[in-house]
């Protein structure tokens, strides 16, 4: 199809939204009230995937080495590089024998640190303490640690790790879920739509067959008009969720800056914005053109 | 231009609405099918523009094979033959311009073609000044003229009406079939379906006539001059 006929066609579903004024008002606010609610799990996921980052900033995994290797081993170096190479990996330290023994006499044993008395540290092993990227796989990135060579033990705080995990997933899954069930909704509510249109313009397009339409030529307006009517609710959803939060999420950030929860806060409209627009418009635009393609489809034999 | 070999047409619940029916039309002619309601002419067109396929038989139309052609290739087909229909079958909410464009539309043709072809197709028809007019706007006449403006602006070598006149007064009857003429003339082959006797007799050219679905009659060009002819 030539770029003019295209643009023609296009032409006539958007003049068919515009003829169909009430019917696509309608359905474009229906379809604004369910992406409302995606977008409403938008808002609540971004803020519990940053504020779940910036908790899991804290998290870190030792690696202990051989006790064996002294500091300045050539299989420690290699030890290292391995940690370091690692993608996950957000940073690294190493610690001396040194300095996990004063760790073990002054921070562990405390009062009875007398036992160490005449010990060196020789027993202890060195160690990373090493920090992740994303600690959703953060027992995967143990377990790689763990099969490097001359690596003894590898000690992660495994049940945060799997709880802070099992809870996002749970609210990603269930997001997705009822997030498809309002997409589906707002499908249906085009996909309705378009068929009465079809139907109120079954004489029109019967023309259109006789004088040699094709397929395409028939079908694609009404694709465009499911399509816009899509997009036109997804961003009207759009500003009205971006408004209502704008206006409360001052209060919200008071609110817990008072209650004395600093590490908790709401990230502002302006960097969640673009991503979401993006989202919403993109799933409205996918929602229409296929609630309408299965409309035509079904009612629009050519 | 059309070979009709044979065909025996069954709708699904039976009914038996063409029954071996031949004929050939050749190329520049002007012909009539005629014949009572109910006498098969409605489902012949619906053959002829490949809306259904017949049970038994085969039709040839510029030489294309109908058995041999594929669903996506009917609007093709479509556009090579001009329509005229008894109900003018207008896109009511276009102007008459756009309702002519639109079959050029369909052919991807240009925006500079189409302005300059669909004015010379309106004033061809007499209706110059009306491009702009909706067709609700238009009498019965003008818009069988505007729909005769759309059958033939891409040039079909073919072209079928459908009881052209059936919703118009004498007068403008007479102006549709001079016209229909004249496209004859400058040489379109030219079908007219109609089972009104004034105007086939008045023209003396070739007629088909079916009943119950069979040929019944089939008089060559200027040989029919039956006027008390009962149809
Ligand atoms: N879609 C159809 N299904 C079943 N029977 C049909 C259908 N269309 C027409 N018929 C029957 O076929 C016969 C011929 O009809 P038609 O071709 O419409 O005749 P005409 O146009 O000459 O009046 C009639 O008996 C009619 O009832
Ligand atoms: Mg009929």
């Amino acid at each position: 199809m030539k770029i003019r006929t295209f643009s023609y066609v296009a032409g006539q579903g958007l003049r068919n939204v515009y003829k169909n004024k009430l019917m696509s008002v309608i359905s474009m606010g229906m379809v604004a009230v369910s992406l409302m609610v995606f977008g409403i799990f938008f808002v609540i996921l971004v803020n519990i995937n940053a504020n779940v980052n910036s908790i899991k900033k804290d998290y870190q995994i030792q690696v202990y080495c051989d006790a064996s290797l002294t500091y300045n081993d050539p299989l420690i170096g290699e030890i290292e590089k391995q940690i370091k190479d690692n993608p996950n990996v957000e940073s690294c330290k190493k610690i001396s024998k040194e300095e996990a023994f004063q760790v073990l006499k002054y921070e562990m044993l405390k009062d009875d640190s007398t036992i160490l008395d005449n010990m060196s540290n020789a027993f202890l092993p060195i160690s990373f303490t090493v920090k992740l990227k994303n600690l959703s796989i953060g027992v995967q990135t143990a377990n790689e640690f763990e099969s490097i060579p001359n690596v003894k033990r590898v000690n992660y705080p495994q049940k945060v790790m799997e709880a802070i995990n099992a809870t996002a997933s749970w609210i990603y899954m269930g997001s997705l879920l009822i997030g498809g069930i309002l997409a589906l909704a707002a499908m249906f509510i085009i996909s309705n739509t378009i068929r009465l249109t079809v139907f109120a313009r079954k004489r029109d397009i019967n023309i259109m067959k006789y004088v040699g339409a094709s397929n395409a030529f028939v079908r694609l307006p009404f694709i465009i008009e499911g399509m816009v009517m899509g997009i036109l609710g997804s961003a009207i959803s759009f500003l009205v969720i971006g408004y209502s939060y704008m206006s409360i999420i001052g209060t919200i950030n008071n609110q817990l800056t008072t209650m004395g929860i600093v590490s908790l806060k709401l990230l502002d409209f302006t960097e969640i914005a673009a991503v979401m627009f993006l989202c919403m418009v993109g799933i409205g635009a996918v929602v229409g053109v296929i609630g309408s393609a299965i409309s035509v489809r079904k009612h629009l034999e050519v | 231009m059309i070979k009709i070999d044979n065909v025996t047409m069954k709708y699904p619940n039976g009914t038996v609405a063409l029954k071996d029916v031949s004929f050939q039309i050749k190329e520049g002619e002007f012909a009539f099918i005629i014949g009572h309601s109910g006498a098969g002419k409605s489902t012949l067109l619906k053959l002829m523009l490949k809306e259904e396929n017949p049970t038994e038989g085969e039709i040839f139309i510029n030489g294309k094979n109908f058995s041999k052609l594929k669903k996506r290739q009917i609007p093709q087909l479509r556009r090579s033959i001009g329509i005229v229909f008894q109900d003018f079958r207008l896109l009511p909410d276009r102007t008459v311009f756009e309702n002519v464009a639109f079959a050029m539309r369909i052919t991807e043709a240009s925006h500079k073609k189409i302005k300059k072809q669909v004015p010379l197709a309106l004033t061809l028809v007499g209706l110059g000044r009306k491009a702009k007019a909706f067709p609700t706007e238009l009498s019965g006449g003008e818009q069988q003229r505007v729909g005769l403006a759309r059958a033939l602006i891409n040039n079909p070598a073919l072209l079928i009406a459908d009881e052209p006149t059936g919703n118009l007064d004498p007068i403008n009857s007479a102006e549709i079939m001079k016209l229909l003429e004249e496209i004859n003339a400058n040489g379109t082959t030219v079908v007219v379906i109609t089972h009104e006797k004034n105007i086939v007799n008045d023209m003396k050219k070739r007629v088909i006539e079916l009943d119950a679905g069979a040929v019944i009659r089939d008089e060559e060009e200027g040989k029919y001059k039956n006027e008390d002819t009962d149809i």
